[in-house]
């Protein structure tokens, strides 16, 4: 080798492609940890940062990277410990590179043949040259701008390069947005959300427990408010809600009022929200011998009727219960009747309503209206809708296999709060906890939104695909989050080193390799609705046109 | 580098003549006492067949005057002149007893296909002349720095000397910013080179800027 090559190629002439920046050459290295480079004299280390893309040429392939560690290295310590004179610029000129020079740790992370990436199985040679991964290169690994791809925001200090989420594998598997408080849970959400929509990859169903989603979502920025689904997506778009009234006072244009008749509750519907009921086991196993005691649909009804102590105290003997659990039981069942949407019988049902609008391919988003920080209304809700519409997308696959016809759409269930519902003590008996297990079987995946990750069941998580997630400060959080991820240890520094508004850690099923990015804007400007397909005038008259064939039920 | 078919360039000086060679080292005998290509300066001896472009370079690392007869220790004889000029006159036989003589340590050698930064094949021909180098010769030659690790082994009984003033010599042919560049270059190269030995190095680039 000789001393150009390895000092890099000096000021004039440098025969690589303009395109392509260098940055240094691979001096050490394991695949097990990762390569080391010695930054080129003529490369500032300050311009190189953590989480940066590095591309390394190999002899037979190519190693994309991502910058993890930077170091300050002299080749003789003496020159530590006694330096020459650094006042004099041309000795601070020739000491930088040479004798003492910058060292960048980097992690490869894929290895790009001509045809395709692939992980990576070993390293390249020593002195192989490094380059500043461009644009192009980025774009080729993340996917170009087409149906199958969700452009979701771009890597740090690359602001025309575009990050983009593989839809059908996003869809595919469970997935997960995480981050404290005011991280960008819910706007990043949203942008998942409106870009399943506009590439029709999933029809959703999204239990809004704050209403943010469908109409009008709040924002602390300059512009205080920003669409809603319903607004950017008109009749692809239902809204519900379970409280009118509130949705109403918001102006906001519902499909429907959910209503839930006592008739309909069954004991499992129970056990589901037995934590929010704050029910124990026993009582629990109460409920399931009262339901074949009083028999019927109305046996709930009934039981929340019964008044006074005697009526209790018989049925308690006549089902050999104890009375005391009985009569705590009532106590709690009565909690259901504070709830306004439950009635002893409904008017309409909407289990049905829901099926129909989802079926059709159309995106529902129940609004929770005054319940927003209510346990268990969203609890119950939740579950009690999730059960029966799970049931049905079962029966349709298993029908579909049957007559080897076309299954059903893939179905996406949005969870906020998701640890209400995924808890270690709930995971193990809800409706989520089995569609989170099940995985893609049965072509229904959750999209669960959570500031508290360690509060998931670890089972559940290990099962969501794709991870998204803003900064966590909480260590329980960050190892729950990335326990079971190959190279959690750097991505820990990397997610503590997130900003606390608008950038993402995403890794896991729908991207190639683990990625930072500044998130997309949403709502800030015109231009932002744009990206989804959203005309103003247009829409609306294309949408009033809709809705009336709709209406027509053409 | 060629040199135009065995011409001199104008600035190049006749100023020796080669006494004692080696590879490694020439030793010089200037025409005249006193007068020497200076200190630390590259020179050049044509080399090779004749009338070809072919010369060994090598740093001037030491300069001395001594006695024609090494067995006759010279007297002083100043005592009643007024000057040194004045004793020559009175002795004009001193000019004949005394010789300048300079020692070259070479860096490399040119033949037809441009410079090597290494040692000649044979060393240079005893009676070849020394002649000083232009200002061109002295940038094509340090065009490219390989010829640092002879000038660093060229150490002669001034040390160092030689090697920063080389280096600054050849800074000085260059106009300011290719000089300043010139000089990062080569101090890149002595900061590899001296690997562990930094007080070498501390020393060196003290000198260099
Ligand atoms: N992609 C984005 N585009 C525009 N603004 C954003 C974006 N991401 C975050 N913001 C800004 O950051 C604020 C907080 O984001 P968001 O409401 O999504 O946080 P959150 O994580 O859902 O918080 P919480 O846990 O309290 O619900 C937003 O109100 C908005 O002003
Ligand atoms: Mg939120």
């Amino acid at each position: 080798m000789t001393l150009d090559a390895f000092f890099g190629p000096r000021g004039e002439a440098s025969p690589a492609a303009p395109t392509r920046r260098r940055l240094g050459m691979v001096i050490n290295g394991s695949l097990a940890e990762g390569l080391d480079l010695k930054l080129d004299s003529a490369v500032p280390i300050e311009a190189v940062k953590a989480g940066q893309y590095v591309t390394v040429d190999g002899e037979r392939s190519r190693f994309f990277c991502v910058v993890s560690d930077l170091r300050l290295a002299t080749t003789d310590p003496a020159l530590a410990t006694n330096p020459p004179d650094v006042s004099n610029p041309i000795i601070a000129q020739a000491l930088r590179g040479t004798g003492a020079y910058g060292v960048v740790h980097v992690v490869p992370t894929l290895t790009q043949g001509t045809e395709k990436n692939g992980p990576v199985r070993t390293v390249p040679p020593h002195y192989s040259p490094a380059y500043e991964s461009t644009q192009q290169e980025i774009e080729r690994i993340f996917g170009h701008d087409d149906d199958e791809h969700l452009w979701i925001g771009s890597p740090l200090d690359m602001e025309d390069t575009f990050i983009r989420l593989d839809l059908p594998r996003l869809t595919e598997r469970s997935s997960g947005v995480f981050g404290k408080s005011g991280t960008g849970k819910t706007f990043l959400t949203r942008i998942l959300m409106a870009g399943i929509l506009q590439k029709g990859a999933a029809v959703q169903l999204i239990f809004d427990m704050h209403n943010e989603y469908g109409w009008m979502g709040t924002s602390e920025g300059s512009t205080t408010q920003v669409k809603g689904l319903k607004q950017l997506f008109g009749s692809r778009v239902a809204v519900f809600t379970l409280d009118e009234e509130a949705s109403r006072s918001r102006r906001v244009d519902t499909d429907a009022t959910v209503e839930i008749g006592l008739d309909a509750i069954t004991p499992e519907d129970l056990q589901d929200s037995a934590e929010a009921l704050g029910l124990n086991d026993t009582q629990v196993q109460a409920i399931h011998r009262l339901e074949r005691r009083l028999g019927g649909k109305s046996w709930l009804g009934e039981f929340l009727a019964m008044e006074g102590r005697n009526t209790l105290t018989e049925l308690a003997e006549s089902l050999a219960e104890h009375e005391g659990t009985l009569s705590a039981l009532h106590r709690r069942l009565k909690g259901l009747e504070r709830l306004t949407f439950i009635r002893p019988k409904a008017r309409t049902d909407s289990v049905k309503q829901l099926l129909d609008y989802l079926e059709r391919g159309i995106t529902v988003v129940l609004e929770f209206g005054r319940y927003r920080s209510n346990g268990l209304a969203q609890v119950l809700v939740a579950n009690m809708l999730s059960r029966r519409i799970y049931a049905r997308w079962v029966d349709a696959v298993e029908k579909a296999l049957a007559e080897k016809s076309k299954p059903p759409t893939q179905l996406v269930i949005t969870l906020e709060e998701a640890h209400k519902f995924l808890n270690p003590h709930m995971a193990g008996q809800t409706i989520f906890g089995e569609i989170a297990r099940e995985m893609r079987k049965y072509n229904v995946t959750l999209l669960v939104v959570d500031q508290r990750p360690s509060a998931i069941d670890s089972e559940v998580l290990s099962q969501i695909g794709t991870k998204i997630t803003c900064l966590l400060e909480d260590d329980k959080d960050v190892s729950a989050v990335l326990a079971g991820t190959p190279g959690s240890a750097g991505l820990r520094g990397v997610l503590a080193r997130l900003e606390s508004k608008q950038q993402a850690l995403i890794f896991g099923h729908a991207v190639p390799m683990p990625v930072v990015v500044r998130t997309r804007d949403y709502g800030s400007t015109p231009e932002s609705y744009a990206s989804f397909g959203f005309q103003e005038g247009a829409a609306l008259a294309r949408q009033a046109e809709r809705d009336a064939r709709d209406l027509m039920g053409e | 580098m060629t040199l135009s078919n065995g011409t001199v360039p104008d600035e190049s000086q006749k100023l020796g003549e080669i006494i004692e060679a080696s590879t490694v080292q020439v030793v010089a005998q200037s025409y005249e006492l006193n007068v020497a290509p200076p200190f630390g300066s590259l020179v050049r001896m044509p080399h090779g067949p004749p009338r070809t472009s072919g010369a060994v370079y090598g740093v001037v690392t030491c300069i001395e005057t001594t006695a024609l007869d090494a067995s006759r220790r010279p007297m002083a004889r100043g005592q009643d002149a007024d000057s040194r000029q004045a004793v020559f006159e009175q002795h004009p036989q001193l000019t004949e007893l005394f010789r300048t003589h300079f020692t070259i340590h070479v860096l490399g050698y040119a033949m037809g296909d441009g410079i090597h930064h290494a040692l000649p094949p044979l060393p240079p021909e005893i009676h070849q002349f020394v002649y000083t180098c232009t200002r061109e010769q002295v940038g094509t030659f340090t065009a490219s720095p390989g010829y640092l690790p002879l000038l660093l082994a060229a150490t002669g009984p001034a040390g160092d000397e030689a090697v920063s003033t080389f280096l600054r010599g050849a800074s000085a042919v260059r106009s300011p910013s290719d000089a300043e560049s010139y000089l990062v270059a080569a101090a890149k190269q002595l900061i590899v080179l001296l690997r562990g030995d930094a007080t070498r190095l501390n020393t060196l680039l003290g000198r260099l800027a």
